[in-house]
C-alpha cells in the first residue's frame, strides 16, 4: 500500500482553517471609500477612449442645430406697427412689441446626463439672448430689451 | 453592465478575507491589517484608473499589501527606536485564521504553527493555499523563481506537519 502524500495529508488539516473576514466597519469603510472613488452614481461615467465618440456626437449636435438655425431662423420678426395679440393688453401705456427674437450666443456640450425619469440624454448648455423691440406709440421711440438666459438641452440617446 | 463602484465591492466581497489573511502577515493587529488592505485598495483604484477602473488581478494586490507592508514596517521600526522607553504589547487574542468547526483542536494547533512560521514561508503558504495563487503568480509578486516558491511551500507543510506531529505526541504522552 502506497504511504500518503503528506503534504496532501497537510493540506487537508489546513482546509480545516479559513481566513477571517473584514470587520463590518472596515466592510462598511472600504464599500464607502469605493463609492466616494467612483463618484456620484447617477451621472454616466464616460470612459477617456470615447472621447472621440464623444466629440464626433458634439459636433454633429452642433452642425444640426446651425443647420436648423440657417433653414428656420429663431428671430421672429414682426412686421412694424403688427402687434402680437396678447400683447398690447400687458403694454395699455402705448408700448408696442415691434419685435421678438431668440438667438444662441454660445454653446457647451455637456457630455451625457440623466433626465428625471433616468433615461441617458446628452446634455448641450445654451447661453441665449432673448431680445424684445418696442416702441411708443406717443413718441414713436423704440426700445429695445436683451435678456441673457442660459438652458440645459435635453436629447435622447438612441444609439451608441 | 455593473458599474465600477458594484463590480469592486462584488470583488472585495470575493476576496477581502484573503488579502486581509495576507496583510495580517504585515501588521500587529487585525485592524492594521484591515487598514493595510483599504491602503492597497485605494492604490489600486488609481492604479486601475486608466485601465478601464475594473478590479485588479490578485497578484497585483498581494504585491501592493506587502508593498505597503514593508513601508509601514520599516515606519514603525523608525518609530520604535525614537521611543524606546514605550512597551508594545500584541494582541494575542487576535488570532489570523478561524478553525471551519469549533472546538477543532488540531486546527488550532496548526493555526498557531502556521502563525510561528517564518516570514518568507508563511507568505507562500498564504498566497498558495487560502490566496489561490499559482507559483508562477507567487514568483511573481516575490520576485522568486517559481521553483523556490513551490520549494518554500513544500518545505513549510513540511514544517508544519513535524510541529503538529510533536505537539500531538506531547499532549498524548502527558494526558
Amino acid at each position: 500500500m502506497q504511504a500518503p502524500d503528506p503534504i496532501l495529508e497537510m493540506e487537508a488539516v489546513m482546509a480545516r482553517l479559513m481566513p477571517p473576514a473584514l470587520s463590518q466597519d472596515c466592510q462598511y469603510e472600504l464599500e464607502a471609500m469605493i463609492d466616494d472613488l467612483a463618484g456620484p452614481e447617477n451621472v454616466a461615467r464616460i470612459s477617456p477612449v470615447n472621447w472621440t465618440v464623444r466629440s464626433i456626437i458634439g459636433g454633429g449636435i452642433a452642425a444640426a442645430l446651425g443647420a436648423l438655425c440657417a433653414v428656420f431662423p429663431i428671430n421672429e420678426s414682426v412686421p412694424a406697427g403688427q402687434s402680437i395679440a396678447s400683447v398690447p393688453e400687458d403694454f395699455s401705456s402705448g408700448l408696442v412689441l415691434v419685435s421678438e427674437s431668440d438667438r444662441v450666443e454660445s454653446m457647451t456640450d455637456e457630455g451625457w446626463s440623466e433626465d428625471l425619469y433616468g433615461s441617458a440624454m446628452h446634455a448641450v448648455r445654451l447661453n441665449v439672448v432673448e431680445e424684445s423691440q418696442m416702441r411708443d406709440e406717443e413718441s414713436g421711440m423704440l426700445v429695445k430689451i436683451s435678456q441673457p438666459r442660459e438652458e440645459v438641452l435635453l436629447m435622447p440617446i438612441s444609439s451608441f | 453592465m455593473n458599474s465600477p463602484a458594484s463590480e469592486w465591492k462584488q470583488w472585495l466581497a470575493e476576496n477581502g478575507s484573503r488579502l486581509l489573511l495576507f496583510a495580517r502577515g504585515w501588521s500587529k493587529s487585525k485592524q492594521d491589517a484591515e487598514d493595510l488592505v483599504q491602503e492597497a485598495i485605494l492604490r489600486m483604484w488609481n492604479h486601475q484608473a486608466d485601465k478601464g477602473e475594473v478590479p485588479p488581478d490578485l497578484p497585483l494586490v498581494f504585491s501592493t499589501i506587502r508593498f505597503c507592508g514593508l513601508n509601514h514596517y520599516r515606519s514603525e521600526t523608525r518609530r520604535r527606536k525614537r521611543e524606546e522607553s514605550v512597551i508594545y504589547l500584541n494582541d494575542f487574542q487576535d488570532v489570523w485564521l478561524d478553525p471551519v468547526l469549533e472546538e477543532d483542536e488540531e486546527a488550532m494547533i496548526l493555526r498557531d504553527a502556521v502563525q510561528n512560521l517564518s516570514q518568507k514561508l508563511r507568505e507562500v503558504v498564504v498566497m498558495k493555499f487560502w490566496g489561490g495563487l499559482t507559483f508562477l503568480q507567487i514568483s511573481e509578486t516575490l520576485a522568486i523563481s517559481p521553483n523556490t516558491a513551490a520549494s518554500r511551500y513544500r518545505y513549510a507543510l513540511e514544517q508544519l506537519s513535524h510541529e503538529l506531529r510533536r505537539i500531538k505526541e506531547e499532549r498524548h504522552a502527558s494526558a
